[in-house]
């Protein structure tokens, strides 16, 4: 049963207009690429000037925060980059949101992602075989990655077998990822064309 | 005569578009949609851990969900979501939810997520058994922000309602108040790790994308620091099967296995193809 709904014929003429990419570049895609963008474009401005309002206005009107009209002058000041005179009254916001993310963003990071991550290393002495075995491509794993990192030694000897088995599982590690991240876009493409199957086209 | 052979298959590959791919892709993912093959799909132990996390919760629980799925992930990371939506919702929790990301809570959230786990069909009233507080800007800071006072980050939903006039925001006013975290989105996972879950001790559980479990699940995983996760559109068809609803994710994985295969065809025959080449 093909749909009658008029959003779903618009999803599913677009996901096509997109996809014809695939034979060549076209007007129908420069269509489709150039709404996108817009759209987005009005989205995003639309959910700034609400998130002004919900987080700066409102309360300033509503609840007396006059506190609010700090922010709101800050944010200001970032408009100051469209004028070349008045360009250095932005870098006071840049350097707030920058400082502040920096600051808040390492207070953390020691404790979360380097104490407790080798923390999970230190692990009880191996009883079973296959537990030896996995400690020793744990601890050469770890050792190996590490010093590959390390500039100021030529790649020789032991030291660069060591290197060398850092290289390949950090390359295991980044073809895993490679691999994941194309299983997502096509995952993305089936859904795009769930779209035509099954809610313009009725099938499956 | 293998020599000929070889070339023949040597020039095949080179002259080969990518375009040919795309379409065969393409073709490959259409057929099982019209007519699904069935495929078996085990349930791994990640969404399990899920699973079993949010079946010890009840009405009293409350559940902080940071939305942050971004548009171009919704196609992997809706299914899995949507069912554990449906699965909180199934325990009567108490659900909060919030976005750090543009597109969670103002793109995403409701034509998509809510549409298809439809919280008023489990008897959910708005502002008593779930809320959604908006987007809040900021990256880290904002994280850290709302969690320490939520009323410092946040003053009204997303719908222009004061806070503090929604019933089950009464007592609610840090991270501490709250009985568990589950993050919907995945690319944020480190963050969530420092500023939530590790600094306030909660249990913490992800709806993520597939491409993010290297880099950015399984390392928590392994520490305990995240509890489950259900990445992707596989574990999320493997949570629509414990949940028992049928979603879009179990009609998807046939695509995707016979797409990765196809690729992995593609990859070996590249490999073998190339060897010649350097053998020639």
């Amino acid at each position: 049963m093909i749909s009658t709904d008029i959003a779903i014929w618009i999803g599913a003429l677009w996901v096509i207009f997109a996809y014809s990419f695939i034979i060549r570049d076209n007007p129908l895609f420069k269509f489709c690429e150039a709404t996108m963008i817009g759209t987005t474009a009005g989205v995003f401005t639309v959910i700034a000037f609400d998130n002004i309002k919900k987080l700066a206005l409102l309360p300033l009107i509503e609840k007396q925060a006059y506190i609010n009209i700090i922010p709101l002058i800050i944010g200001i000041l970032l408009l100051a980059q469209v004028s070349r005179r008045q360009f250095y009254l932005s870098r006071l916001p840049i350097a707030i949101m920058v400082g502040g993310g920096i600051g808040t963003a390492m207070s953390r990071t020691i404790t979360s992602n380097i104490v407790i991550q080798l923390r999970s290393i230190m692990v009880p002495l191996p009883k079973t075989p296959f537990e030896i075995l996995n400690i020793i491509i744990l601890i050469v794993g770890l050792l190996g990655t590490l010093l590959i990192f390390t500039y100021t030694r030529e790649r020789k000897g032991p030291f660069g077998w060591v290197t060398k088995i850092g290289e390949y599982l950090m390359m295991a590690a980044m073809g895993s990822t490679f691999g994941l991240l194309i299983t997502m876009r096509v995952t993305y493409v089936i859904t795009r064309l769930q779209i035509i199957v099954f809610d313009l086209l009725g099938l499956g | 005569m293998t020599e000929t052979k070889g070339m023949d298959w040597l020039a095949f590959f080179r002259k080969y578009r990518r375009q040919t791919t795309q379409s065969l892709i393409i073709a490959i993912i259409i057929i099982p949609l019209i007519r699904p093959l069935g495929l078996p799909l085990p349930i791994t132990e990640r969404p399990k851990a899920v699973y079993a996390i949010i079946e010890t919760l009840g009405p009293e629980t409350k559940v902080i969900c940071s939305m942050n799925i971004a548009i171009g992930l919704m196609g992997d990371v809706n299914p899995g979501t949507i069912a554990i939506f449906h699965h909180l919702f199934r325990r009567g929790v108490k659900l909060y939810i919030v976005g750090f990301n543009e597109d969670g809570v103002s793109v995403i959230l409701e034509p998509y997520i809510l549409a298809a786990a439809k919280p008023e069909i489990y008897g959910y009233v708005y502002g008593k058994d779930w809320c959604v507080l908006g987007y809040v800007p900021g990256g880290t800071v904002a994280w850290s922000t709302f969690a320490a006072n939520i009323r410092s980050a946040v003053q009204y939903d997303k719908y222009g309602n004061y806070i503090d006039d929604l019933p089950m925001m009464k007592g609610v006013n840090s991270l501490n108040d709250f009985d568990i975290i589950l993050d919907c989105g995945g690319d944020h996972t480190d963050i969530v790790v420092q500023q939530w879950a590790d600094p306030y001790n909660k249990p913490y559980i992800s709806s993520a994308g597939i491409g993010g479990v290297t880099i950015w699940l399984e390392p928590y995983f392994k520490t305990g620091q995240l509890d489950g996760y259900v990445a992707g559109v596989t574990q999320g068809a493997e949570y629509e099967q414990l949940v028992g609803i049928s979603g879009r994710a179990l009609s998807t994985i046939d695509g995707v296995a016979l797409s990765n295969l196809f690729i992995l065809t593609l990859v070996i025959l590249g490999n073998i193809m190339l060897f010649k080449s350097k053998v020639r």
